[in-house]
């Protein structure tokens, strides 16, 4: 029995099961702490997209032929086109499952939640795995902790959304193909064709993938490049070939609405987000709705949002790689580089997964109105490097406590590490539920992120805290509350869920609510100047705050 | 040679002292790396205590209540914690006029309510004249260098006993009907609000509202739409108190200038047949200001005209203020 639980120095089904509970943890660590969180804009038309789709999942078992019409499939599988099918469709079948079959929920919501909480929780699992494999176990279980100890994931996470699911597949694919380098064999390869049309099918950051997997597959060969040149051989490996194959039908196989019409169909695809609109965002006190888009803004907002130590750490930890990579360059030019039978190179692998998700933001035509969400996938791979640098941090520290004890530099490097985590921690936990608001210490927390002229939100999220904080026990019974930038379903779905007052009516403007809302973005300005015209007064009644800091003002017609 | 012995050891004594430095570098690098944990922990406790208390603000409302004369800018600083002043103060010291102001030019004094040591950039130059603090809050009396009073401001005239307002084609007047009604607003992208009085011009109309210029801030302003082509809105008021200048400010709804897509907004203002000036306002110009000569005027009252046109009327959401100094 003690054999069983004691860590062999291979990684193995013990590490599964490690990062499978890790995974379970966060999910129900999630799941309690979702109710604070409001549903924000583009859940709510998740929210209908995976209702709408769950009719087709009942049409599938109950008449296959009709679901697979064209006529039932651009009828159902119109709504919310611009955007694959997989997450959406997780959703509907958590929601058919969890909640209308099942009631393991009472609550919808959580169950249309429920599949990108264990998505995040799944990028946890593959970033223990990542770690553990590459550096060490300790490594992979800091860099874990490190990961979904961001304020902006830990918030993202909660959504029924796909900018966490797009990290997890993200991070499994790349964690899969290296694995397909490091054991080779057709099982691997396919594997990782699977695991990237999932990815496909999440989110159209996975078309960037290639910019991962290409250079690092050249890097793989390159000892064989010169010879394979003279004797005419391209050697590719197999995942990258089942990438490109599986990869794209697994991406058409899954998503019924590029069954019919695919050109046609791919083409808008493409072109929607190609040219995707531009939204307003906040960046250093002025508001950017087009391009060019500020360059600066990807590396000070992930300055300014990712916990100081988390960055400082990941860079000791690359900048120890990159050392080693410019050694290795040394060695390969003099040819007197020796290397491992099958070198896999994951450091590069970390570089190019970060440099790949982050690079879109280094071009101006690159829209910013995401905010962070759209680059978090870097963040796992940042974690990764920062574990690492911990790690030789905590050598370095062994290294003078030469006369300590090895009970008391154990005891010394626990402390460490409980302190390097507590930052991030207790900055996680505080910005709950106002992750979009929350700034580093460095730039001051939420006040100097406001000082600076930083957005404090998006997506409207915020009108359930002002019916908490205010309109709960102040508005009349069947009020109208102009409900700014809540999507309708959103709205509605807190109704239905009683975390708004059911008796209360929202409406489109703010002239006609007894009640208005503003979410406060620098570009809603001009809602909350419409209120002080229609109700003469400059006075809010409430105002939902978060360190100080206005989040929701609530006006009230006198 | 001994000089030369001297060198080498002195070079030697600098290798040795920077391979020392190194090594020293090389076995407590970590230290300041580590340290940053602790640090960053503690500046988040200490930043998120709460600061703004209530009976601070009670205190600062009271203050101001006693001190603010009519004439007096009250501003709250970081613009961040300007909602919180606008609810802790009320609508009484947090004026439109004050809240939404053109310029901060008119005003002889400010108060500025600020969040520690926070300034409001317009106020840098004004001379500090007191200064009291409660908790987190504190409160400064500043005095205005230059300041330039105004007369009359015709946004308050704006009503329709003051001005007259219609629609000019060639020799063809067609007024415009004044009319108490409900304000009319929208969601994001709507434009500034339609006051309950205001009047209506065809298919728009002409009042006094709160627009968002192209910096988002809200100014206090009558929006006065170009018909568009040949067509030309006309503004009168009646009995206007000239000084020695006419000073004005316009821009467009964010919204309809920040694309700067659309034909230049023309302004013509005339007294008693003769022409005192004209402004063009082009798009991503945003609130910008004008002046005019009216030293012959000064002193007297007269009646002020204000035409209004543009090639085009789509999107042309004009919005201008003007005053006598």
């Amino acid at each position: 029995m003690k054999k069983l639980f004691q860590l062999p120095s291979d990684i193995g089904w013990r590490d599964q099961i490690l990062g499978a509970t890790m995974a379970i943890l966060v999910t129900a660590w999630l799941l309690s702490t979702a109710d604070a969180i409001g549903f924000a804009r583009d859940e709510g038309f998740y929210f209908r997209a995976a209702t709408q789709y769950a009719e087709w999942f009942n049409l599938l078992v109950s008449d296959p032929s009709r679901a697979f019409s064209r006529a039932t499939i651009d009828r159902i599988w119109g709504y919310n086109h611009e955007h694959p099918s997989l997450i959406k469709s997780l959703f509907s079948l958590s929601w058919l499952a969890f909640h209308e079959k099942w009631k393991v929920f009472s609550h919808a919501s959580d169950a249309f939640r429920l599949p990108a909480m264990a998505l995040s929780g799944v990028a946890v699992w593959v970033t223990y795995l990542f770690g553990a494999r590459v550096y060490s176990r300790t490594a992979g279980l800091i860099a874990a902790c490190l990961f979904l100890l961001t304020p902006r994931v830990f918030y993202h996470a909660h959504l029924a959304c796909f900018d966490l699911p797009i990290v997890a597949l993200w991070t499994l694919c790349i964690y899969i193909y290296w694995r397909s380098i490091e054991k080779g064999g057709l099982g691997w390869a396919l594997l990782a064709g699977v695991v990237y049309g999932l990815t496909l099918d999440t989110k159209h950051n996975a078309w960037i993938l290639p910019a991962v997997f290409l250079p690092h597959a050249v890097l793989v060969v390159h000892r064989h490049l010169r010879r394979d040149w003279k004797d005419q051989i391209l050697r590719v490996p197999t995942s990258l070939l089942a990438m490109a194959i599986v990869g794209p039908l697994v991406f058409w196989a899954l998503w019924p609405w590029m069954w019919h019409d695919t050109a046609a169909r791919l083409r808008e695809y493409f072109d929607f987000h190609f040219n995707h609109v531009y939204y307003n965002m906040e960046f250093l006190g002025t508001n950017y709705f087009d391009a060019p888009s500020p360059r600066a803004y990807m590396p000070l907002m992930i300055a300014a949002t990712v916990p100081s130590i988390t960055l400082l750490l990941c860079a000791v930890g690359a900048g120890q790689k990159v050392r080693g990579a410019l050694g290795w360059l040394r060695a390969w030019k003099q040819n007197t580089l020796t290397e491992p039978e099958r070198p896999t190179y994951p450091d590069m692998l970390f570089a190019l997964a970060i440099i790949a998700a982050i690079s879109p933001w280094f071009f101006a035509k690159t829209p910013i109105f995401g905010g962070t969400k759209h680059w978090m996938t870097a963040y796992p791979f940042m974690a990764l490097f920062a574990a690492h640098g911990l790690e030789l941090s905590l050598r370095a520290l062994s290294s003078v406590l030469t006369r300590w004890s090895t009970r008391w530099v154990a005891v010394a490097k626990t402390a460490v590490v409980a302190f390097v985590l507590a930052g991030p921690l207790a900055i996680t936990m505080h910005a709950h539920p106002f992750g979009l608001a929350s700034y580093m210490p460095w730039i001051g927390g939420t006040k100097g992120g406001a000082s600076l002229g930083l957005n404090r939100q998006f997506w409207g999220y915020t009108s359930q805290n002002a019916s908490e904080q205010f309109l709960a026990e102040h508005a009349k019974q069947g009020a109208t509350v102009f409900i700014h930038d809540t999507a309708w379903d959103s709205w509605a779905r807190m109704i239905d869920e009683g975390r708004i007052r059911s008796d209360l009516r929202g409406v489109g403007a703010p002239s006609q609510g007894d009640y208005a809302l503003v979410q406060h973005e620098l570009h809603m300005n001009e809602v909350e100047f419409q209120m002080w015209v229609a109700f003469g007064t400059r006075a809010p009644v409430y105002i939902v705050t978060h360190d100080d800091v206005p989040i929701v003002s609530i006006y009230q017609r006198p | 040679m001994e000089n030369r012995v001297n060198e080498d050891a002195r070079s030697n004594l600098g290798t040795t002292s920077k391979s020392r430095f190194m090594a020293w570098i090389q076995r407590w690098w970590f230290v300041p790396v580590l340290l940053v944990a602790p640090l960053e922990l503690g500046l988040h406790i200490s930043q998120t205590r709460p600061v703004l208390k209530p009976e601070d603000w009670t205190a600062v409302r009271s203050q101001l209540e006693a001190q603010v004369q009519p004439s007096d800018l009250v501003v709250v600083s970081p613009s961040w914690l300007e909602p919180l002043g606008r609810l802790q103060l009320g609508d009484g010291l947090m004026t439109v006029q004050r809240v939404a102001r053109a310029d901060e030019s008119r005003f002889p004094v400010a108060i500025e309510v600020s969040l520690g040591s926070a300034r409001h950039p317009a106020l840098a130059s004004w001379h500090l004249e007191q200064e009291q603090s409660w908790g987190a809050l504190q409160m400064r009396r500043l005095r205005n260098p230059d300041p330039h009073p105004v007369i009359d401001d015709l946004v308050s005239h704006a009503t329709a006993h003051q001005m007259d307002v219609s629609l000019v084609r060639g020799e063809a007047v067609q007024p415009c009907e004044w009319r108490h009604g409900q304000p009319v607003t929208g969601p994001l992208g709507f434009g500034p609000a339609q006051p309950s009085d205001r009047y209506h011009c065809r298919n728009t109309w002409v009042g006094e509202t709160i627009n968002a210029d192209l910096e988002y801030k809200p100014r206090r302003c009558i929006h006065a739409p170009p018909p568009g082509g040949q067509e030309v809105l006309r503004l009168r008021w009646k009995s206007v108190r000239f000084g020695t200048h006419l000073l004005g400010h316009h821009a467009l709804y964010v919204e309809a200038e920040r694309d700067r897509k659309g034909p230049a907004v023309r302004i013509v203002f005339s007294s008693d047949d003769e022409t005192l000036g004209e402004a063009i306002h082009e798009d991503g110009q945003g609130w910008s200001s004008f002046a005019f000569d009216t030293t012959s005027r000064a002193g007297k009252t007269a009646e002020l005209q204000a035409e209004i046109s543009s090639t085009r009327a789509d999107r042309r959401t004009y919005c201008f203020e003007v005053t006598t100094r």
